[in-house]
């Protein structure tokens, strides 16, 4: 019936077109297209018109319909050779590849004919034929697409008979990545990654039959700057990372969109994490920015949010205490008098200087910048924030301070000038500066040389979120919340705001930034507001840039469009951490 | 069928005369009370086949413990290797099925260079698995949910009792015991090591000769396995050779 329905404007504009005069004994003129400049065509009995040059597997995807794939990536190029996207259409008198096959106009496609449905369960029975089936340790499990198509499209006992071929089950390519050539289906998308995205062709594939294996080519070592990638598109478990590797099963973990904050270039990110820990970022697509990948270092990022976290507030130079002087459990109202108490006199007075991080988010700057303007009356705010890195040809940036363009504009449109680090600890130890209000302690120089300089500070008020030699020196320490503990925005470089999304909660004590200027704002008289979204919709109007953007509206979906690659998240059954914050349950641990 | 439950009181003039059924008691009491005083408790006998003088049925409950029954869910036991080490790979299958999550693993990595032999092939061990004994439900899913066949409840004790909670949280030394395993289809008895074994590889038709693999296609050559020859009118059959 549906054949029918195509076939119809083919047949009515036949006798139509009369200009070009038809070559006797010719091929039949292709019958115009029935939507110009568009191609329609048929696909299960639904109707698609998609633009020329679209290929199938695209095509079906819009009207939902699903056509298996493992080689094809819609950003690489087109390999064709898993075979297992093999569909039946009406001009062709064989199978054709999905994801290499155009639409042409009127063709009626079908993807669930018992002929498609037999070639798809004899492609995933030769392509596990070899597989080890080892998903016990592969850390692919759960989400693997072996897996998902084993139970879509084949769902039935290996046939083969006599052993498996052995290959090497830990190749160790590189420094960040590890491979089993033994689950490797071949689909080159890992190879053609390397040749095509970061352009550096270290993977290759060597001998022939079922001696075809992925590897590096000899004296050599997969270490771009980009190689974890392979690991992301790696439909099995071949690739591995090895620092992810054997730390969770994917189907603990929970995911969120956030923002990598490794560089000043702000990949979109699903940051894994589970119970207060994060595991992994993982790149999400984001056409303007980062298309589908992220670069290795900025993955690897995500360290400094579960380790070596300031935790709890304290008062007092820690530097200058014998080690483990019992300090005593503040609360969060103590600890935030305290630091009122201790900056009251000096506002308003040019003693006091305000250290702002680009690390912190856009309501964090907000809120503190504004309560440093208006409470403490600070006219210039000192740029902290992690040192100048280097930059790479394709994503990483030589910034590596997420925000420095959010900090960089506030300042503008509070009306505050922004002054380098460098001028700093040449004013604290001539006295110009006598006091020290930090949002953030990540020093862009020595952050040894630099405590020296704050240690001459009679106030040091700071809000920190990693343990550093600078925090020791602080009289009032305020454990701050990392990006993920939070929701907010940033700018990234190109000025292109984004927000993120909160994982879990503060580890610790910790508060995020605003939430500990409110603190103190409120004990000292002045403005407070009660969440991120509260700081934004109150402040942003100050700064022109931020005018047009919609917090709420801009706030990342917290899952995947339905798909191929489903978020790891509740994959048991159970709602997305289940497993409650804090330490495992299990006593005695 | 055939019996007959019934209310009522009225029987027969020997019960209702009291005196007979009295002493009939006191004769299995005191039956009891000898048998008890002079008898034997034959341990090794179950208990319906006892005869004799060996026919004490109190269980000296310390010194004598009646065994549980075949099948019986007891102490959970991590099943140990050939060489030790336990089966267990860390999938975490067994925390995942849980219904109590009373079992914590954490996975660790055996390294590159490491002169373990056996252990290299899988790469992947528990650092840490400890079951929660107390929270534990005694429900045996882990055991079936286990791909390895690394930890059973095959014990047949229960719980021992432990002055303090913290006791009750066994860990890989405490749960590491009983005899070992080992099945054709482990991994380390497939291969060496788990890089690409040294033997030049071939493939599975070029073996057929070796006795490593018999392949069951209908037209394997070899004596007395020729087709057989098929008359006319008769469909091939598939398994005819078999």
């Amino acid at each position: 019936m549906s054949e029918n329905d195509t076939q119809k404007p083919t047949g009515d504009a036949q006798p139509n077109p009369p200009k070009p005069p038809a070559p006797a004994g010719g091929p039949p003129k292709p019958p115009p297209p029935k939507n110009p400049g568009f191609v329609t065509c048929t696909i299960d009995g639904r109707e698609v018109v998609v633009k020329p040059g679209t290929n199938m597997i695209e095509a079906a995807a819009s009207v939902g319909v699903e056509i298996p794939f493992y080689c094809y990536h819609p950003r690489l190029s087109v390999a064709a050779n898993c075979r297992v996207c093999l569909i039946e259409a009406s001009n062709a008198p064989k199978l054709v590849p999905a994801c290499q096959t155009a639409l042409a106009e009127g063709q009626v496609v079908k993807t669930c004919t018992p002929k498609v449905k037999e070639q798809q369960r004899a492609v995933m029975e030769f392509l596990l034929l070899n597989h080890p089936v080892d998903c016990a340790i592969c850390d692919q499990a759960g989400e693997c697409k072996l897996q998902d198509y084993y139970m879509k499209y084949d769902y039935r006992p290996s046939r083969l008979e006599g052993g498996k071929v052995l290959k090497n089950k830990r190749k160790v390519l590189g420094p960040r990545v590890v491979l089993d050539q033994e689950r490797c289906i071949l689909c080159t998308r890992c190879v053609r990654f390397m040749n095509e995205i970061p352009k550096e062709p270290q993977l290759g594939v060597f001998g022939r039959g079922s001696h075809e294996r992925i590897d590096v080519f000899p004296g050599s070592e997969l270490d771009s700057n980009y190689s974890l990638n392979t690991v992301d598109i790696c439909p099995v478990g071949a690739l591995l990372s090895r620092d992810f590797r054997f730390r969770a099963r994917a189907w603990f973990l929970s995911a969120t969109p956030s923002v990598c904050t490794g560089c000043s270039r702000g990949c979109n990110i699903y940051a894994d994490w589970m119970s207060q820990d994060t595991y992994r970022y993982r790149p999400r697509e984001n056409e303007e920015i980062n298309k589908s990948w992220m670069c290795d270092q900025g993955r690897l990022s995500y360290k400094y949010l579960n380790l070596n976290r300031v935790l709890s507030a304290s008062v007092g130079r820690r530097a200058t205490q014998a080690p483990n002087t019992a300090t005593p459990a503040l609360t969060r109202v103590e600890a935030a008098k305290a630091a009122a108490q201790a900056l009251k006199p000096l506002a308003g007075s040019a003693q006091l200087a305000v250290l702002a991080s680009p690390l912190c988010s856009n309501e964090d700057l907000l809120a503190g910048l504004s309560f440093a303007k208006g409470t403490l009356g600070v006219k210039e705010v000192y740029v902290g924030g992690r040192p100048q890195g280097a930059a790479d040809h394709y994503l990483m940036t030589a910034d590596k301070n997420p925000n420095r363009k959010g900090l960089e504009l506030i300042a503008k449109g509070l009306g505050l000038t922004l002054k380098p680090f460098e001028e700093l600890a040449p004013a604290l130890h001539n006295g110009r500066v006598k006091a020290l209000y930090a949002l953030g302690t990540e020093v862009p120089g020595d952050a040894e040389a630099f405590a020296q300089a704050a240690a001459r500070a009679e106030v040091f008020v700071a809000q920190a979120i990693t343990e550093s030699p600078l925090d020791a020196q602080a009289t009032v320490l305020l454990p701050a919340s990392a990006h993920i503990e939070d929701e907010g925005s940033f700018v990234q470089q190109d000025g292109l705001l984004q927000r993120f999304r909160k994982a879990y909660p503060s580890k610790g004590d910790a508060a995020p930034h605003w939430r500990w200027v409110a603190e103190i704002s409120k004990a000292l008289g002045g403005a407070t507001w009660s969440s991120a979204r509260e700081v934004f919709r109150e402040l942003a109007p100050q700064v022109a840039e931020f005018a047009s953007f919609n917090w709420e509206q801009a706030s990342p979906p917290d899952r995947e469009r339905p798909g191929i690659n489903p978020l790891p998240t509740g994959a048991d059954g159970r709602p997305p951490g289940y497993r409650e914050f804090g330490t495992p349950r299990v006593r005695g641990i | 069928m055939g019996y007959k439950a019934t209310q009522d009181p009225r029987t027969d003039v020997r019960e209702r005369a009291y005196l007979p059924e009295l002493l009939k008691g006191l004769g299995i009491t005191a039956r009891h009370f000898f048998r008890n005083l002079f008898g034997t408790r034959d341990t090794n006998t179950q208990v319906v086949d006892r005869k004799g003088t060996s026919l004490i049925t109190t269980v000296e409950y310390p010194d004598e413990k009646i065994p549980y029954p075949p099948g019986y869910r007891g102490l959970h036991r991590l099943v140990p290797r050939e060489d030790g080490k336990p089966r267990c790979v860390a999938c975490y299958m067994c925390a995942t099925i849980c219904p109590a999550q009373c079992i914590y693993i954490e996975a660790g990595e055996y390294e590159v260079e490491a002169k373990e032999g056996e252990s290299r092939v899988i790469e992947k061990f528990p650092t840490q698995f400890v079951i929660d004994e107390l929270r534990c439900i005694v429900c045996g899913l882990c055991v079936e949910a286990c791909p390895k066949d690394a930890i059973r409840m095959d014990t047949y004790e229960h719980t021992k009792p432990e002055y303090n909670r913290q006791g009750f949280v066994y860990d890989i030394p405490k749960l590491l015991k009983g005899p070992a395993v080992s099945h054709p289809s482990d991994p380390w008895n497939k291969r060496e090591g788990s890089e690409q074994p040294h033997h030049v590889h071939k493939e599975a038709h070029t073996r057929i000769g070796e006795g490593l693999v018999q392949l069951k296609t209908p037209h394997a050559v070899g004596k007395g396995h020729e087709p057989k020859q098929i008359g006319p009118g008769h469909a091939p059959s598939e398994r005819a050779v078999k």
